[in-house]
């Protein structure tokens, strides 16, 4: 056999090696049986020396390309092998993946606080400022700025904590009505601002009286400030909390420091055009009007020239109606099982 | 005030109530227009079976202690009934209950045998026909309901009808400027607006005798207590039960008939919402009348209660020097009139309402009279009530009306005027009304009026005392208009730039960290008790207590959030919860010398206690003291203050643990503390190992960094370093960095902690404590040499100062 004859057999041979074995040990062997420095290969090639010049460079070109297909061989089957042995390996890693993972705890933001900000957010994005106001106020600003002076009946319906005769724990967020007004620079322009914060009663605490609850008072002071901008923007506002459809009414009522006076209702169900009147469910969301003459006289407002109205709602009632709470206690009593029911997230 | 549908019917016939239906119509108008309706329907259930019968034969039962035979006659037919009623006598009228009867106390009526008698009925009274006790007439007390003598019904009726009580009632629940509604009269007028129809107010002639009112009795009112006072006498009268029609209005209304002269006082009001008083003439011994302010006295009113009086505070109606009423309220027991009453002295006035209110909150005697004094009555309107009454009275129980009306105050103002344009209405509005939508209106709510232009001048009657000014008049306009035509639209404000507030977004990322840091926002009463109130404070200041708490539980207002977070915690622990983890981000409150508001602090609180977040991964480690501290250490870090925030250890909190707790300080402000609280304490909560931070947030506000620092990234590789130190266990870590810190010259970039021994083969007194430090050259690759350098120093330095072995 002549030199070439060999490289042909040897390429042969190597190659259903190759192919047969079956693992990344196997396939290393051949490489050095093949081109380790007593490999066959490099046995075959020290007999190049020994040819005719002439043909040394046909065959050693030969050579080098046998060489190098075996190579490739030898690396892509390798490759493969590996590739097989690593695809075993994790086949064998298998875990159970349905055992629970390891959480980190996040906390839950408080119901009310949630519905707090939504508002907040909301009317932040139509100009407002936000105002906190104090929690322990004088009977001046919770009552009597708010038009309700000493031995007005209507007190009756606010039971007060007072600390001393002129000074108590606001009734409602309205008490801040008169500070804003007072605060504000109207050449400035209107007054729009709500006002969230807790406020307290004389109430004994049971599933639907609380002693402390929250309110948002919201105030709108201008000129050319009408009814209908009032109902417009608490439209807009329930839409934004009860999602759109639902309708909302004005009913007449009475309070002391808006006139006219309104509640206002929203359709617990979403209605449109054909929906009968006695199919739609009203629920009581908030009290509303026109901030009343006396209100803005007390403020050194001239009532010809501005008018305003004014709004005030309840997120506790708010998230009663929205998740069907049964209970007010238990936004004061934390009960984490309660807290936790209340994810932030995707409201 | 329960409104008869029938009463209203009486004077607006085309009332549009038939039925329940109807009814429910009306009230859901009224509530949208008016005021709320708190339900509507019959006073008193309506039975089936139940008829008028006449007792025509009584027969004693042998060997039967107390039931007798009736025979009664329903019309068609005579029925025997068992009865034990003391009262029954033959030719009475009688309600007889028929077999098939339902009462509303489920009794069922069957013919049935008693002792030995087929009973085919039963004679029942008001209450087992449904009437409250406090309704049904004291006469029949003691058997079975007889109609009065002076009725309209015949046998066989239908008793629910010839008693009354089929009459619908719509149920208002007025707001306290509707005083106008407390009437028939009133509810016409709304009614007549809602609903555009007509009615005929009641008017009865008046027939004086010769007898003069005047030589019977004088008056002297003070002017600023009322502002009507007048009297009438009608000379002998008879006392005694009121005709049916009359006792039906009054029992329908949820009022219990008296006797004719009670009952015609009670009527008067409920129709025209003037409250009305009458006095015995012959027990005012001096025949003076006096309506004064009251003096140091006691006064016993018809309730049969003894009150005591104070020098100028209550109006009293006075008989020369002896109080006779606390007038607007209640009656005494002096001149209180009885079945014996032959001379009346009838009252209607206008009292003071501020002072009514007064009084009736004062002796908490709140009266249908005193309930319309306090919202307002139709001034115009007292002399005609008066009249109408005694000529009522007179109808009903007979007498001469004795000749002339005592006025004590009869000032006849004309009405109030309001002026009023039809742009006036629109600018409020938001609307485009038109004049004659306008007028209409007016003349629905039976306003006068004067136009000129677009310029209304309004005569607002006195029966609306609530409506003073344009305002009250945009509103009348707009309720009967229709809220529902008014548009809704937004504002046309020029918006200014609005947002959060620096202050406001610092909060609410206040909130959001510890949220983040896995924390449960709570929210806790602000009252508390007086035991608590005053713990975990970080400030000193007087407590802030209620002037009449109405409870010792909420008397209080808390002075630091832990106080009422701690119990909030406790709450959830007595409940089993094992993993509990709260913040509150709250107000608290300081009485201030001198100043009359007291000082509203914001603090914020954290509080964990049991076992973190449990994982099949590894074993439950309890929360400790480090756990606290590190997730203050990142909410403070998080927020990046001016200052540089250190720990020092306090024993000095009298509610937390002596040896585990420590005051924060940012720079040299104190901030608040961290740490475990005292065992001693949290028992008492049934807690056991507590940890709680409470910091000041309004100082947090106060040393926000605004602005952030930014320092350009390394460009050189650092090196890391590892000290192990034997030290002796009282000298604290904070003591070993500041060593560190001090002498590791420019390069230390970081320091921390990593490893913590303890173990007897060091010595009890020993701890070994390890530290990593990376060291970082900012304009070249820094040298071992460097390194060597300062470690060498510091080892130094940590023998020198601390006598600290390095292993």
């Amino acid at each position: 056999m002549d030199i070439k004859e060999e490289l042909e057999e040897l390429k042969k041979k190597v190659s259903v090696e190759i192919d047969k074995s079956s693992s990344v040990d196997l396939i290393e062997n051949i490489r050095v049986h093949l081109l380790g420095k007593k490999g066959d290969l490099t046995k075959i090639l020290k007999g190049l020396k020994d040819l005719d010049p002439r043909e040394k460079p046909v065959v050693g070109q030969m050579a080098n390309k046998i060489r190098t297909q075996l190579e490739t061989m030898i690396s892509q089957k390798k490759h493969i092998l590996e590739e097989n042995k690593l695809d075993a390996q994790l086949a064998s890693e298998k875990i159970d993946v349905t055992l629970p993972g390891e959480t980190f705890q996040i906390g839950t933001k408080h119901v009310l606080q949630q519905i707090q900000d939504q508002i907040e957010d909301h009317f932040l994005s139509q100009g407002y400022q936000v105002m906190y106001g104090r929690e322990i106020e004088t009977d001046e600003y919770n009552f009597e700025r708010m038009n309700l002076p000493k031995d007005h009946p209507a007190r009756d319906m606010q039971d007060t904590f007072y600390l001393t005769p002129n000074v108590l724990l606001r009734t409602q967020t309205s008490a801040m009505q008169a500070r804003a007004m007072d605060k504000h620079d109207f050449s400035t322009g209107p007054l729009k601002m709500i006002s969230p914060g807790k406020v307290y009663r004389r109430d004994n605490d049971d599933a639907t009286h609380s002693h402390q609850f929250h309110q948002i008072e919201g105030l709108v002071v201008g000129k050319k400030i009408t009814l209908a901008d009032l109902k417009g923007t608490l439209q807009a506002l329930t839409d934004e909390l009860f999602g759109k459809g639902h309708a909302m009414r004005f009913r007449q009522s009475y309070f002391p420091f808006t006139e006219p006076s309104l509640e206002v209702d929203i359709s617990w169900n979403t209605v449109d055009k054909n929906t009968a009147s006695q199919d739609i469910e009203w629920i009581e969301v908030l009290g509303a009007g026109m901030v009343h003459p006396n209100v803005l006289k007390m403020a050194n407002i001239d009532p010809e020239e501005y008018s305003g109205f004014a709004f005030g709602l309840g997120p506790d009632r708010f998230a009663m109606i929205k998740y069907g709470i049964d209970d007010i206690r238990n936004f004061y009593l934390d009960d984490l099982r309660f807290l936790k029911q209340f994810c932030q997230v995707g409201e | 005030m329960k409104v008869s549908v029938n009463w209203i019917k009486e004077y607006m016939p085309d009332f549009p109530v038939n039925d329940q239906v109807d009814a429910q119509k009306v009230a859901d108008r009224l509530a949208l227009t008016s005021t709320e309706v708190a339900e509507n329907g019959y006073q008193i259930p309506q039975s089936s079976n139940l008829v008028v019968g006449k007792v025509l034969e009584i027969r004693t039962i042998e060997n039967s202690s107390h039931l007798k035979i009736a025979i009664v006659n329903a019309g068609k037919k005579d029925y025997q009934i068992v009865t034990g009623a003391p009262n029954i006598e033959k030719n009475q009228l009688v309600v007889l209950a028929l077999p098939g009867a339902l009462l509303p106390n489920g009794k069922k009526i069957e013919a049935t045998t008693l002792d030995g008698e087929i009973s085919q009925g039963m004679l029942v009274s008001l209450q087992e026909i449904g009437f409250d006790d406090s309704i049904a007439p004291k006469k029949h007390e003691a058997g079975i309901y007889v109609f009065p003598k002076d009725n309209d019904v015949k046998v066989g009726d239908d008793a629910v009808k010839a008693l009354g009580i089929d009459d619908l009632m719509i149920d208002t629940e007025l707001t306290a400027n509707r005083g106008d509604m407390l009437s028939i009269r009133g509810n016409l007028y709304e009614f007549s607006a809602l609903l555009e129809k007509e009615f005929k107010l009641p008017s009865l002639d008046l027939q004086e005798s010769s007898k003069l009112s005047k030589s019977q009795i004088s008056v002297n009112v003070d002017p600023k207590l009322a502002d009507r006072y007048y009297l009438r006498i009608i000379n002998n009268v008879k006392v005694e039960e009121s005709p049916l029609w009359l006792q039906r209005r009054l029992w329908n209304s949820g009022l219990r008939p008296i006797n004719n002269l009670v009952d015609v006082t009670n009527y008067v009001m409920l129709l025209f919402g003037q409250p009305m008083h009458a006095f015995d003439l012959n027990k005012l011994e001096h025949k003076n009348i006096r309506v004064a302010l009251s003096k140091d006295e006691k006064f016993k009113t018809l309730d049969g209660k003894t009150h005591q009086l104070k020098d100028g505070e209550d109006i009293v109606v006075y008989d020369d020097e002896e109080p006779q009423m606390l007038a607007g309220v209640m009656g005494g027991t002096k001149s209180e009139v009885t079945e014996k009453t032959r001379d009346v002295v009838l009252e209607s006035a206008v009292f003071n309402p501020i002072l009514v209110r007064k009084t009736a909150r004062r002796f908490n005697l709140h009266s249908q009279a005193s309930q319309r004094f306090e919202r307002g009555i139709d001034i115009s309107n007292c002399k005609n009530a008066l009249n109408f009454a005694a000529a009522l009275l007179q109808e009903v129980a007979g007498g001469e009306i004795a000749k002339g009306i005592i006025a004590g105050l009869d000032d006849q103002s004309s009405d109030k005027k309001i002026k009023i344009s039809l742009s006036d209405i629109n600018n409020y509005l938001g609307t485009d009304v038109k004049l004659a939508e306008v007028e209409n209106i007016w003349q629905r709510l039976n306003f006068e009026y004067d136009l000129s232009g677009e310029e209304f001048v309004v005569s607002i009657p006195k029966r609306r005392p609530d409506i003073t000014i344009k305002a009250d008049l945009i509103e009348e306009f707009v309720r009967i208009y229709g809220y529902e035509k008014v548009p809704a639209r937004l504002p046309q404000t020029v918006n200014k730039q609005s947002g959060l507030t620096v202050d406001e977004k610092l909060d609410r990322a206040i909130k959001n960290v510890l949220l983040g840091l896995g924390l449960n926002q709570a929210i806790s009463y602000s009252l508390t008790d007086t035991e608590a109130a005053g713990t975990f404070t970080l400030g000193k200041g007087d407590e802030v207590s209620l002037s009449h708490p109405m409870s010792q539980e909420h008397s209080v207002m808390r002075q630091s959030i832990l106080s009422t977070l701690l119990q909030a915690a406790s709450y959830n622990a007595v409940r089993e919860a094992d993993d509990i983890r709260l913040f509150e981000s709250g107000t608290v409150f300081f009485k201030q010398n001198g100043v009359q508001l007291p000082k509203e602090d914001h603090q914020v609180a954290g509080l964990i206690s049991g076992v973190p977040n449990s994982n099949w991964q590894h074993n439950q480690k309890k929360y400790d003291f480090y756990y606290i501290k590190g997730i203050l250490e990142s909410f403070l870090s998080s927020l990046a203050l001016k200052s540089i925030i250190s720990y020092q250890a306090s024993d000095q909190h009298k509610e937390m643990h002596p040896g585990r707790t420590a005051d924060v300080y940012v720079g040299d402000h104190y901030l608040g503390f961290v740490g475990q609280i005292n065992p001693k304490i949290s028992k008492k909560y049934k807690m056991n190992s507590v940890f709680v931070f409470q910091i000041d947030s309004d100082l947090v506000h106060e040393l926000y960094k605004m602005n952030q620092d930014y320092t350009p990234l390394d460009k050189f590789p650092g090196t890391e370093r590892d000290l192990s130190l034997l030290v002796d266990k009282k000298i604290e870590s904070a003591e070993i960095e500041r060593v560190i810190k001090a002498n590791a010259g420019n390069y230390l970039r970081k320091l921390q902690v990593i490893d913590l021994y303890q173990g007897k083969e060091l010595g009890e007194d020993k701890k070994s404590i390890s530290y990593r430090l990376d060291f970082v050259n900012t304009q070249a690759t820094i040298t071992d040499a460097q390194v060597n350098q300062s470690i060498k120093r510091i080892e130094g330095e940590l023998t020198k100062q601390l006598s600290i072995m390095v292993r």
